[in-house]
């Protein structure tokens, strides 16, 4: 029998695995027409669509603050910004330039290095460690976080973050007192492939990841805004002000000389 | 099928990818512009993505939450909308003088 709230778990997963496909189709096809297409207006449409895809993970990422404000501030007014420009810059909306050959084949190079660069240096997020055959793993899996995983098979144990002082003290005293590591030995050479984890994590990130349940932490992002980076929001509000100025001055109806 | 961190990190890889394309290769100036924009959203993709999975969500003990790279996105956008701004303005200015938005006529400071 398969307790309720783990059907509820799998289901979420599932849920956030399509919303993230969904959202993530939506803003790389839209940024490949973004490339492709040569018509002006069909870009900026584009760019609409592949924004709203960001704002979507935004919200996957539990960032509703900060989806909401790219949906206002850049969707809403960067994007009609935009469009204000295509409207009075082309004479016809159909204006095409083309770049020619040999530039297409060297930015498309460029381009895909630097995927490959960046998709082979992702981080990896878990280290593993082989365990003695005999290891047993129910203590080590903690179902609460599920941080420890237990591969069955070859004996091997895995984490998706760096353990905690406590927490390693703490496998070690129940692998001190379960029975089924009688030997002193089998018991040594665990606390031997528990340091190899350890040391192995030592890249990982140090702190749990965030809790599905807890509330939103809007009001800590205010805090932040108005603490920590008091000085960096006051600067902003400043380059806005200047922004302001300086566009309105350059963007002054002039008349066109007479070519 | 769990989503983690380095699904985001290869879509915003993908994005970074598009608007380096669509700056090296648009010869309409807005176009470019619209390239920066791309290549500022692959940059808050990876800023909250890692403040969501690696930089973890409450210090330790504390319970305060840790919102630094949801903080840095927020001015990534107030900055970007600042740059669209003045860039447009520059646009607006380049085009009533060359009565066209293509960046390859801009040629008047070549040696």
């Amino acid at each position: 029998m398969i307790h309720p709230a783990a059907i509820l778990a799998v289901q979420s997963h599932v849920t956030e695995a399509l919303l993230f496909y969904l959202f993530a189709a939506l803003t790389g096809i839209s940024a490949l027409t973004v490339v492709a297409s040569r018509n002006i207006v069909r870009m900026s449409v584009a760019l609409l669509f592949t924004l709203s895809g960001v704002t979507g993970l935004f919200f996957l990422l539990q960032a509703e603050f900060l989806a909401a404000v790219q949906l206002v501030v850049y969707v809403g007014g960067t994007l009609i910004l935009i469009v204000f420009g295509v409207m009075l810059t082309s004479k016809s909306p159909f204006t095409r330039f083309e770049p020619s050959k040999g530039e297409v084949a060297i930015a498309v190079m460029l381009a895909a290095v630097l995927l490959a660069t960046l998709v082979l240096a992702k981080p990896s997020q878990l280290a593993s460690a082989v365990l003695p055959a005999n290891a047993a793993p129910s203590f080590l899996l903690d179902s609460s976080t599920n941080v420890v995983r237990y591969e069955p098979g070859p004996a091997r144990l895995t984490i998706d973050r760096q353990l905690a002082p406590a927490e390693h003290a703490a496998l070690l005293e129940r692998a001190a007192a379960d029975p089924r590591l009688a030997g002193s030995s089998d018991r040594q050479t665990f606390a031997r492939s528990l340091e190899q984890l350890m040391h192995n994590a030592r890249a990982l990130p140090a702190r749990q990841p965030l809790d599905p349940d807890a509330p939103y932490p809007t009001a800590g992002l205010g805090l932040a805004l108005l603490g920590d980076y008091l000085l960096p929001f006051e600067l902003a509000s400043v380059i806005l002000l200047a922004v302001m100025i300086g566009a309105a001055y350059l963007a002054k109806a002039r008349r066109r000389p007479q070519a | 099928m769990t989503i983690g961190l380095n699904h985001y990190l290869i879509l915003s890889a993908f994005v970074f990818a598009c608007g380096l394309l669509t700056i090296l290769l648009k010869r309409n100036a807005i176009g470019i512009l619209m390239g920066v924009e791309l290549v500022l959203n692959a940059a808050n993709i990876n800023l909250v993505a890692l403040n969501r999975y690696w930089h973890g969500g409450v210090a330790g003990g504390t319970g305060k939450p840790l919102l630094d790279g949801q903080a840095f996105a927020l001015f990534v956008i107030v900055i970007a909308a600042a740059e669209a701004a003045v860039a447009l303005a520059i646009f607006l200015n380049f085009y009533n003088n060359y009565s066209s938005i293509d960046v390859e006529k801009a040629t008047k400071l070549k040696g």
